[in-house]
């Protein structure tokens, strides 16, 4: 593969055609990401100045063994050492999140919709696409990067730490930008490409879980960059060669990028598409059959995540309560704190509490596929065939709800199969555990008929439901460390979750739960019933 | 019998006004060809008749029944081809045939095969991987594979092939035949020229002329060429002559139908030897209403 400096003409052109395009969600995601960034700064300079305040919340982080497992130990108990910590996974997740889906959008998506060939008529380079989605992805990741480090300075943190901390955040981004690029050359779709690149986000997460730090295979967690982000240390005497890990994979990656692009045909990739059937199945005999044939592939990426992550989850319960079990002092610590002296009630309280949201996701992406549907004009032909709009809209709402319930269910039979197997014992109280799982579902169906309620009312803001679930997320996020008003936290359904294991009861705020997240659908279906199929 | 009923329609996109007072009347077992511009309101018509947009005013009967309440019912009714096709790209074409067909209702496996080889599909590939063209002519079988009493068209023939374009033409010839009705939206003229009974034109929302071919040149002339003997004098002086071009024993000009017995009563006197006339194409009907020349040539 030669390098010609023709093949990147038109790169500049490309940045500026993403930049207008996204001239107000690249603003939004910036702002959106920073203002997490600093209110975690914030909450430990400020709620956690003391140094026996924050010695005493390390003590508390600590003894919940699913604190660790998920969150990873505390290096140093110094205010930027803790910020450091809590960052060092919701920080990554997020960064890589935003860096997929431009990816996605910047590159796999033109060229389905064949602007590419409308663009490539003109005289621009084979390698300009990828070159400026990978450029304003990286420009991104760095404006970020830097604006945390002038935050973390300004809020008096040390500059070797704060630089640290910034640049593995910037360079996560931009790994999983040169990931998300060669995932682009493998298929010809880009929902698959998304699937690859969230699949390795999930899998690095999982292994750096498995490879937790007071396990006996730690080493493991060097296979993965979130291990990476704990191993920098920062705050805390930091290991600036790790960055160079970052660096050295993003760019083979990017390479391997331009490689793939260079070998194959625009509109396929990699793998060859494959024929499929002349006659319809008989699933495909009415609305129901094809929309499952259109959810399938999500249901079971999820289902798949979720029973890997249960089983992980559950192996790891038993390697982190047995450290807890054996130490006296944690158990005492574990019972002064309050709710039960179990390790495993937390542990796994712990984990639905950080994992209750993204089910939610589920939901409101199959709601959201109603919209797609709608404006790529598929469902002009459902609807202009004998399906009535009630029929159809119906037909995706029964997915929405009865999907996120599936894989909620799932993740939590595997987490207790596979604890059960690994510590020989029935994991006490199966059927509470379920309870404790499926009483996220009114707050995930609250999200699924807001998202509705928009897709059905006003669908040109259909989107602006991904808005709320972060509204929501900040909230939840932020309750604890700033101690937030309770009538705030309160606006949040996810707040209304009760914490079945550790005490919480079923109550009445989940009754009403369920009938807001009816009558918002409700109002979702009216209001597509009278409205214009744009 | 009218099989659509169209009054007065008036539709608003917010403050735009798409369609302004339109009628419509479509006859059973006609083929019926509506034409117009892009942007002239034939795709919201249409769609207001497929029950996916609401109109602002006016009536609209599709087959007796109203088209956004009785939707459901209609839909078994008829078989409709949007302009614009975009299929699930995962799905193959005869999967989508086989899916809309039976949704519909009971669809023949013979004419969906019979169709599938006239038409050249392959009905194996997704259709994310079809041309254009292709995707067009997954729609297209799917509509024609059910055995319904109205076909609706929206620019059907857009991307397909000079072949298939003739393989469509014959089927809406068996349709006709067959005592279907079909509405068609067109803006190749050749096509609905071919094809149509009767058209409407609509341009801006508003609806110019319906007629018959006839009736609609009746109102447009004629092209007049002209070799004579002597030299041609006096034609400047007759009125409903137009765009002349005149050189001793040639004339070329176009006439009002009106005046066509008295041209020819005054060029006889120059004893003529070659006289080719030809009734205007729908493309120069088209240009009539559409180029901005009302009077000025």
């Amino acid at each position: 593969m030669e390098i010609d400096l023709k093949d990147f003409s038109g790169t500049r052109a490309f940045i500026k055609l993403i930049l207008r395009r996204d001239r107000i969600i690249l603003p939004v995601l910036l702002i959106f990401l920073i203002f997490l960034f600093i209110s975690i700064a914030y909450a430990y300079v400020f709620t956690y100045s003391e140094a026996a305040l924050r010695e005493a919340m390390v003590l508390e982080i600590t003894s919940n063994p699913g604190s660790v497992a998920f969150l990873g130990s505390i290096w140093d108990s110094s205010i930027g050492g803790l910020v450091a910590w809590r960052s060092s996974v919701i920080g990554p997740i997020l960064v890589a999140l935003v860096g997929i889906f431009f990816m996605v959008r910047h590159t796999r998506s033109e060229e389905r919709k064949g602007r590419l060939e409308l663009l490539n008529s003109t005289a621009v380079g084979r390698h300009a696409l990828l070159t400026s989605a990978l450029l304003t992805t990286y420009g991104f990741n760095i404006i970020l990067g830097g604006v945390i480090v002038l935050s973390l300075i300004f809020f008096g943190l040390s500059w070797e730490g704060s630089i640290a901390m910034a640049l593995s955040m910037t360079l996560f981004g931009c790994l999983f930008a040169s990931i998300t690029g060669v995932a682009g050359q493998l298929t010809d779709s880009s929902n698959d490409a998304r699937y690859i690149s969230l699949g390795l986000l999930i899998t690095f997460f999982l292994i750096r879980i498995i490879g937790w730090d007071d396990g006996e295979i730690a080493w493991l967690s060097w296979f993965s960059p979130f291990g990476w982000v704990h191993h920098l240390h920062a705050f805390a005497d930091e290991e600036w060669l790790i960055l160079g890990l970052f660096i050295i994979f993003t760019i083979i990656l990017g390479i391997l990028a331009y490689y793939l692009s260079y070998n194959r045909d625009m509109g396929h990739g990699i793998f060859p598409q494959r024929k499929g059937s002349a006659r319809a199945s008989i699933t495909l005999n009415n609305v129901m059959g094809l929309t499952w044939r259109l959810q399938r592939k999500n249901l079971f990426f999820w289902l798949l995540s979720f029973s890997v992550m249960g089983i992980i989850l559950g192996q790891n319960a038993q390697t982190v309560t047995n450290v807890f079990n054996d130490s006296p002092q944690l158990m005492n610590i574990l019972s002064q704190i309050g709710g039960t002296t179990d390790p495993l009630d937390n542990y796994i309280t712990m984990i639905l509490l950080l994992l209750g949201q993204v089910f939610a996701i589920y939901g409101m992406a199959t709601v959201l596929k109603l919209r797609s549907e709608e404006i790529k004009k598929h469902s002009e032909f459902i609807l202009t065939n004998t399906v009535s709009r009630s029929r159809w809209i119906s037909s995706n709402l029964f997915f929405a709800l009865i999907g996120p319930s599936l894989v909620l269910l799932v993740f939590i039979l595997t987490y207790a199969l596979s604890y059960s197997f690994i510590s020989g014992n029935m994991m006490q109280d199966l059927v509470q555990l379920i309870c404790a799982a499926l009483v996220y579902l009114p707050a995930i169906w609250v999200m699924v008929g807001i998202s509705l309620l928009l897709f059905g009312l006003v669908p040109r803001l259909t989107s602006l439901s991904w808005v709320i679930l972060a509204l929501f997320f900040i909230i939840n996020f932020l309750a604890d460390l700033l101690d937030l008003n309770q009538l705030i936290r309160d606006i949040s359904p996810f707040t209304h979750v009760p914490n079945l294991l550790i005490g919480g009861n079923v109550g009445w705020v989940l009754v009403l739960m369920l009938f807001v997240s009816f009558f918002l659908a409700f109002m979702g279906i009216l209001g597509y019933r009278q409205r214009d199929i744009t | 019998m009218s099989v659509i009923e169209i009054e007065k329609l008036t539709k608003y996109y917010g403050k735009v006004l798409a369609l302004d007072e339109v009628n419509l009347n479509v006859q059973k077992g006609e083929v019926f060809g509506f034409i117009g511009p892009n942007g002239a309101g034939k795709t919201t018509t249409l769609r207001i008749l497929m029950g996916l947009i609401r109109k602002n005013k006016g009536e609209v009967i599709l087959l007796g029944k109203d088209p956004w309440n009785d939707a459901v019912e209609l839909h078994r009714r008829l078989a409709y081809v949007p302009g614009d096709v975009n299929l699930w790209p995962n799905l193959t074409g005869g999967e989508v045939i086989d899916m809309l067909g039976k949704l519909r209702g009971y669809f023949e496996p013979e004419r969906r095969d019979e169709l599938i080889e006239r038409f050249r599909l392959d009905p194996k590939k997704k259709c994310g991987t079809y041309s254009t063209g292709n995707r067009q002519k997954v729609a297209l079988i799917a509509a024609l594979v059910s055995d319904v009493e109205l076909y609706i068209f929206d620019e059907p023939t857009i991307g397909l092939d000079p072949l298939m374009e003739l393989v469509f033409r014959e089927t809406v010839h068996e349709l006709k035949k067959a005592g279907k009705t079909v509405l068609l939206s067109s803006h190749i003229l050749s096509e609905v020229e071919a094809l149509c009974d009767r058209v409407s034109i609509i341009r801006e929302g508003q609806i110019i002329e319906t007629g018959t071919f006839k009736e609609l040149r009746h109102l447009t002339r004629t092209s007049v060429f002209l070799e004579t003997n002597k030299p041609i004098t006096g034609l400047e002086n007759i009125g409903g002559i137009h765009n002349l071009k005149l050189q001793a024993n040639q004339a070329q000009f176009s006439v009002d139908s009106d005046k066509i017995d008295l041209i020819l009563k005054h060029i006889t006197q120059f004893q003529v030897q070659s006289f080719i006339s030809k009734p205007p194409t729908l493309e120069e009907l088209f240009i009539r209403y559409y180029g901005r020349d009302n009077g000025a040539n």
